[in-house]
């Protein structure tokens, strides 16, 4: 007797669907935003070191394509971030305390939490801008 | 005036009889046919050899799913009218190995259901057929959504983790798993645990989220899996910052 047929989809399943696609994208994200950490590493790095090398590696960072890689790793980003969050309610049990949350809940206090971080690093970043 | 009609292109295999090909049937069209009616058709009165499976027609059995038109559906909840002008392309559902036609093998799918002890485990279970476990309300809703399942299979299809790694339990069964685990009357949590922390348990999933989009039963087998990843992951910690309350 001839074996069943065998039909997976295989390592080329992103290819089969623009959601998959949208999927494989998604994760290929966290590369631009491995990068990033790299970068910034770096840039710590170098700020222990001499003046000089500290200014010419910022300079390369603000070379026009880094630039644009700052942007699209930014990009990702947020698109991971607000899919995340869109996401998060199915993943967090559905009571609390033997009350129902609602999605629109979890989903608002996410942005609200990420508003008020983004809120205070920006006045962080500009106090000590300003001193 | 001409009865208006419809292509189905129908996946075939015999396996006895060389590889895959696609056969095409010309069906009546009804406004109110389904795909699995088409099928039928097809099986009573053009082409007698075809093969699939299919029982209650009303979307509870969950026997009929196929790819329709690429995607992973229940033929008997599929419309004709969805699909005009066609042709309508039914396959077997992706993943499985394809015994022949439409029918693929279900066995390995039934022992993963079987791995996760898909019902009421008790510690005290006694032979009184009369025993009672009460549930409010409120205790039935934790896991309502998730009992809803009726093993069609589709998440499987749709799932790409399945189609790379064999042993993965699957969105349908640790779904279940999480059903019988938020479930007030059972006792088996620990016995399942072992089975859904294992390297092809929840952890082999990367919230792909396709499952969920497809099942007919709205049961979201995605989230129910990052729930447990969820419950997992704080049970770990907990247990590493309490080590004296470890249970032995
Ligand atoms: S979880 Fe949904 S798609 Fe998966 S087997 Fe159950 S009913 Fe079908
Ligand atoms: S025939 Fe039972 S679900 Fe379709």
């Amino acid at each position: 007797m001839n074996r069943p047929l065998d039909r997976r989809l295989g390592w080329t399943w992103w290819t089969r669907n623009g959601s998959y696609f949208r999927i494989f994208l998604r994760e290929a994200t966290s590369a631009f935003i491995l990068a990033e950490v790299v970068l910034f590493m770096l840039l710590i790095h170098k700020a222990g070191q001499d003046a000089e090398t500290y200014l010419a590696y910022r300079d390369f960072l603000w070379h026009p394509l880094m630039v644009v890689l700052h942007l699209v790793a930014l990009a990702f980003a947020l698109w991971h971030t607000v899919s995340f969050f869109l996401i998060a309610p199915n993943a967090l049990p559905n009571q609390v305390a033997g009350r129902r949350i609602p999605a629109a809940f979890i989903i608002g206090q996410q942005f609200a939490g990420l508003a008020a971080v983004t809120l205070l690093l920006f006045l962080w970043v500009a106090w000590v801008g300003a001193t | 005036m001409s009865e208006t009609t419809i292509q189905l292109e129908v996946f075939r295999y015999r396996p006895d009889n060389g590889g895959p090909t696609f056969q095409s049937y010309e069906v009546p069209y009804h406004d109110d046919w389904v795909v699995l009616d088409a099928l039928n058709y097809v099986k009573n009165y053009i082409d007698g050899s075809l093969s699939f499976r299919w029982s209650c027609r009303m979307g509870v059995c969950g026997s009929c799913g196929m790819q329709v038109n690429g995607e992973p559906s229940l033929t008997c909840a599929e419309f004709l009218r969805d699909h005009m002008p066609g042709p309508i392309r039914v396959e077997p559902l992706v993943n499985f190995p394809v015994e022949r036609d439409l029918v693929v093998d279900i066995n390995g799918f039934m022992e993963k259901l079987d791995h996760v002890k898909p019902y009421l485990v008790r510690e005290d279970e006694s032979d009184d057929l009369s025993a009672e476990y009460m549930q409010t309300p409120t205790q039935l809703d934790r896991y309502k959504q998730f009992s809803m399942c009726i093993n069609c299979m589709l998440c499987y299809a749709a799932c790409p983790v399945i189609g790379r790694v064999d042993d993965f339990i699957g969105p349908a069964a640790l779904a279940l798993a999480q059903r019988y685990n938020l479930d007030s009357r059972d006792q088996g949590k620990q016995m399942r645990q072992d089975v859904i922390f294992q390297n092809e348990g929840i952890w082999e999933c990367t919230f792909v989220g396709e499952c969920s989009e497809v099942c007919p039963k709205h049961v979201d087998p995605a989230g129910a899996i990052q729930q447990a990843k969820l419950e997992g992951a704080f049970d770990y910690y907990k247990r590493l910052l309490t080590p004296w309350a470890r249970r032995s």
